[in-house]
């Protein structure tokens, strides 16, 4: 997926546009960059609905285990279960083949109120 | 306090979103095993040998690999985000530094990033202290202080263990799979020369240099020891 295409938060994650109420969530290239080496993702407990900024996953990277917050409001329908086997790809294509989870019953105006990639990048510079 | 209520507490200072950094130190009565997070201890730890040495066994809220506590000091400092940087490395590296300085401050030869006596290439072990990492503190080349960091949104917490006691445990080396006496004995150190006391001081003090305020726990066991 392009940068451009995608919706972000504060936090760092990206939210990819909602489409028949599903859509996909990752980290940023400035999180894993942040991170490190990744070397195990937890499992998105499927099934379970969870709240915009809610912690829903954990990613461990060399010395440390971070948070992973929900961007939006919706339903864990399914975690990319090539994680498990393959946790740094998460490094080398954090905004494709390295998604974490995938949200159901998602509201467009949810994610079209999160930050476009001009409005993040701006956030980054500020930090 | 069992050391998994400690870990609990851990968890409950991360979760704060106040100002002000935390330090906890102390150290326990009884020799504890605990166990990374995502660690999958059937297939890394031998229960059996755990079991009859009578060892409490506490889970961890931050990642790596098995750490047995066994008369050492354990701390805990919990800063808010904003104090250190945004990258685990480097953040990582802030919150050692005064454990390295404390600890140097006792005993000049540590060092930190350490160099191995043994050169091998880094072993994949169950054992935190066994593996050998780029941010290793050292003593004669052996590693004596193991430590992770767990980041929440608003604050980063890093515990560890520092290897300063005399150990009680009989053949340490058998609680976890895959490394034998003298792997063990290669890479495990102690500072079991340094007045525990004095350490707990040095810490307080570089702590409380590189963050500010701190209002610092000692802890023995399952008792308070102000």
């Amino acid at each position: 997926m392009k940068a451009e295409e995608l919706r972000y938060t504060k936090d760092h994650e990206w939210a990819s546009r909602p489409q028949n109420g599903k859509c996909l969530i990752g980290i940023s290239d400035h999180a894993q960059m942040e991170l490190g080496d990744i070397v195990y993702v937890e499992e998105a407990q499927t099934g379970k609905a969870v709240s915009a900024g809610e912690a829903c996953s954990t990613v461990e990277s060399v010395k440390a285990a971070s948070d992973i917050y929900s961007p939006l409001s919706g339903s864990i329908s399914r975690f990319n279960s090539e994680l498990s086997d393959n946790p740094s790809l998460v490094n080398e294509d954090p905004l494709g083949a390295g998604w974490l989870f995938e949200l159901e019953r998602v509201e467009v105006s949810d994610w079209d109120s999160l930050m476009s990639y001009e409005d993040y990048l701006v956030f980054l510079k500020s930090l | 306090m069992t050391m998994q209520e400690s870990m609990d507490l851990d968890e409950s200072l991360l979760s704060l979103d106040v100002s002000e950094p935390v330090l906890r130190v102390y150290w326990l009565n009884k020799p504890v095993l605990s166990l990374g997070r995502f660690q999958k201890p059937e297939l890394e730890i031998n229960w059996d040998c755990v079991r009859s040495q009578d060892i409490e066994c506490a889970r961890r809220i931050t990642g790596g690999k098995a750490l047995l506590h066994d008369g050492g000091i354990t701390y805990t400092i919990v800063v808010p985000r904003n104090l250190v940087s945004d990258t685990v490395s480097e953040s990582y590296r802030e919150l050692s530094m005064p454990v390295f300085s404390a600890i140097s401050s006792l005993e000049p030869e540590v060092q930190w990033p350490g160099k191995a006596l043994n050169d091998k290439e880094a072993l994949q072990s169950s054992a935190c202290f066994a593996q050998r990492e780029v941010e290793t503190v050292t003593y004669r080349g052996r590693k004596v202080v193991g430590s992770a960091q767990r980041r929440s949104r608003f604050r980063v917490l890093q515990h560890g263990e520092i290897n300063v006691g005399i150990p009680s445990v009989h053949e340490p080396w058998k609680l976890f799979f895959g490394i034998d006496s003298q792997e063990y004995h290669n890479r495990v150190g102690y500072l079991d020369h340094l007045d525990r006391d004095e350490l707990l001081l040095m810490l307080k003090k570089h702590f409380a240099q590189s963050f500010g305020t701190l209002k610092p726990l000692f802890r023995k066991g399952s008792t308070w020891n102000q």
